[in-house]
């Protein structure tokens, strides 16, 4: 693909490296518009330079590569901005850390003039065709606000890695195509989404007021009337946690944004039967099931026998079908086989982080407020 | 990211029930001239998953069962495992009656000022 680069000021007098549109570089007249070519990526990152070159790379290398691709250099202290700017991305660095992913993709977004806007994080790469594949559904019906693909993970070696392999392949073979077919995929996710630009704008963009923005930004879809579309043919392969302190800073947030949504979204939701019941469901989940995994289980072993210990693992072999029928597709049949124990240990996990969550949040009415990168 | 824990009760029963559904749904859409191919192909997909996650639990009940010593026919097996089910649609229908109803109160409360 031929580009040309040239510098650009914004506003706010800072400089950005800005590719021409498709329409004006050499040899695209030669070829009809593509979706892509009225699209821009926003990557937010912060000291991300071992990972952003391999996405920006695996967004430019598409088979429909977007107009432009903006990283949000958010005051890196490793080089990210030169990075990112060597891969062939435009860099836009605020003067000073916006203080969450939301925030340095709100500040992409006001640069936006395309129809479309994709957000990717600054860990993730795309299969080849993932943008032309997640496209679609937007530029097929004018009521979708909102796509997202299907996710897994880059690297499978750490418990914490393999625990969250075989979660995704459960969620995005099994639970978010049934979300998709009743009309509402419950989370378009942050790590890579695209949107209508004009509705986002009118969504006010990202919004800071919850540790997850991009279940914030799903339900406001919802409520607004729209659709949003998961695309399981679009592939993304973000880098998850590797340890338990990256792991537990990415479940504090996820699990601390869920109860700030259903909170802040509650009577919002109420209207729409199948979000508002998938909901409801989830969160009677993190509740009992929780506190049957961390508590009931335990006392009952105790005092009756051990063998109710094997109530932790009776659902592996249900849990095992969906799992093994995306890691058939995939040729992963031995890797998913071998992650299952992580899954059922991350699985604990996340009841922890959850039982917190809800303490905090609901009980003492101490809300989590600082955005921490966990990946 | 994923809302509250994968794999596990109430949410792991809710989406076996909706898959199980789906063809009903999709026949229902068809009826009206709202399917296609590609639909019924997930249709199809999904369902056959729930299906299969359905036999995979009776199957694991009996095997349960052999391994802990118990001996009987096979209702005697299922039995419990059916009972579960049955307090889990239960509290499933109370839950999404209770939302309905939630719902319907909150707008009457809106409407009125």
């Amino acid at each position: 693909m031929t580009t040309t680069v040239h510098p650009d000021v914004d506003a706010a007098g800072r400089t950005l490296v800005r590719r021409d549109r498709p329409e004006q570089r050499p040899g695209r007249h030669r070829r009809a518009l593509v979706p892509a070519d009225d699209l821009t990526v926003i990557i937010p990152a912060y000291d991300e330079a071992a990972s952003i070159a391999d996405t920006v790379r695996s967004v430019l290398g598409q088979s429909t590569p977007p107009a432009r691709v903006i990283v949000v250099d958010d005051c890196s202290t490793d080089g990210t901005g030169e990075a990112a700017r060597a891969a062939g991305a435009e860099v836009l660095r605020p003067d000073h850390n916006t203080g969450s992913k939301a925030g340095a993709q709100n500040l992409a977004l006001g640069l936006v003039d395309t129809a479309y806007t994709m957000a990717i994080d600054a860990d993730t790469t795309l299969a080849p065709d993932a943008i032309e594949v997640l496209l679609a559904p937007l530029e097929a019906d004018d009521q979708v606000a909102a796509a997202c693909g299907f996710v897994v993970p880059r690297h499978v070696r750490s418990i914490w890695e393999r625990g969250r392999y075989v979660e995704y392949l459960l969620s995005f073979t099994f639970y978010k195509p049934t979300q998709d077919h009743y009309g509402a995929p419950l989370i378009a996710s942050g790590c890579f989404s695209a949107y209508r630009t004009d509705v986002l704008r009118d969504a006010g963009g990202w919004s800071e007021r919850t540790r997850a923005e991009d279940m914030d930004l799903t339900w406001t879809f919802f409520q607004r009337g729209h659709r949003v579309r998961f695309v399981p043919e679009a592939v993304c392969y973000p880098i998850e946690p590797h340890d338990l302190d990256f792991m537990s800073k990415q479940l504090r947030r996820w699990s601390h944004g869920f109860v700030q949504n259903v909170r802040l979204h509650w009577r919002g939701i109420l209207p729409l039967p199948f979000l508002s019941t998938a909901v409801g469901v989830a969160m009677v989940d993190a509740v009992v099931a929780s506190l049957v995994y961390l508590l009931v289980l335990p006392v009952l072993a105790v005092v009756l026998s051990p063998w109710v210990l094997a109530v932790y693992v009776v659902d592996v072999p249900a849990i095992l079908v969906p799992v093994l029928v995306a890691a058939r597709r995939r040729g992963e049949v031995g890797r998913a086989l071998a992650s299952v124990p992580s899954f059922l240990v991350l699985r604990i996990v996340n009841g922890v982080f959850m039982v917190r969550a809800l303490w905090s949040e609901v009980v003492l009415r101490k809300p989590l407020l600082v955005y921490e990168k966990g990946h | 990211m994923t809302a509250g824990l994968p794999g596990t009760g109430l949410g792991g029963l809710l989406y076996v029930l909706l898959a199980l559904l789906m063809p009903l749904r999709e026949l229902y859409l068809t009826a009206r001239g709202r399917s296609s191919r590609e639909r019924w192909r997930v249709v199809g997909r999904q369902a056959s998953i729930a299906l299969a996650v359905v036999v995979v639990l009776v199957a694991t009940a009996v095997a349960a069962r052999r391994l802990l010593g118990g001996g009987g026919p096979l209702s005697d097996t299922t039995a419990p495992l059916l009972a579960g089910a049955g307090v889990g649609l239960c509290v499933l229908a109370v839950l999404a009656l209770v939302l309905r109803l939630w719902a319907l109160l909150d707008r009457r409360a809106v409407a009125a000022g």
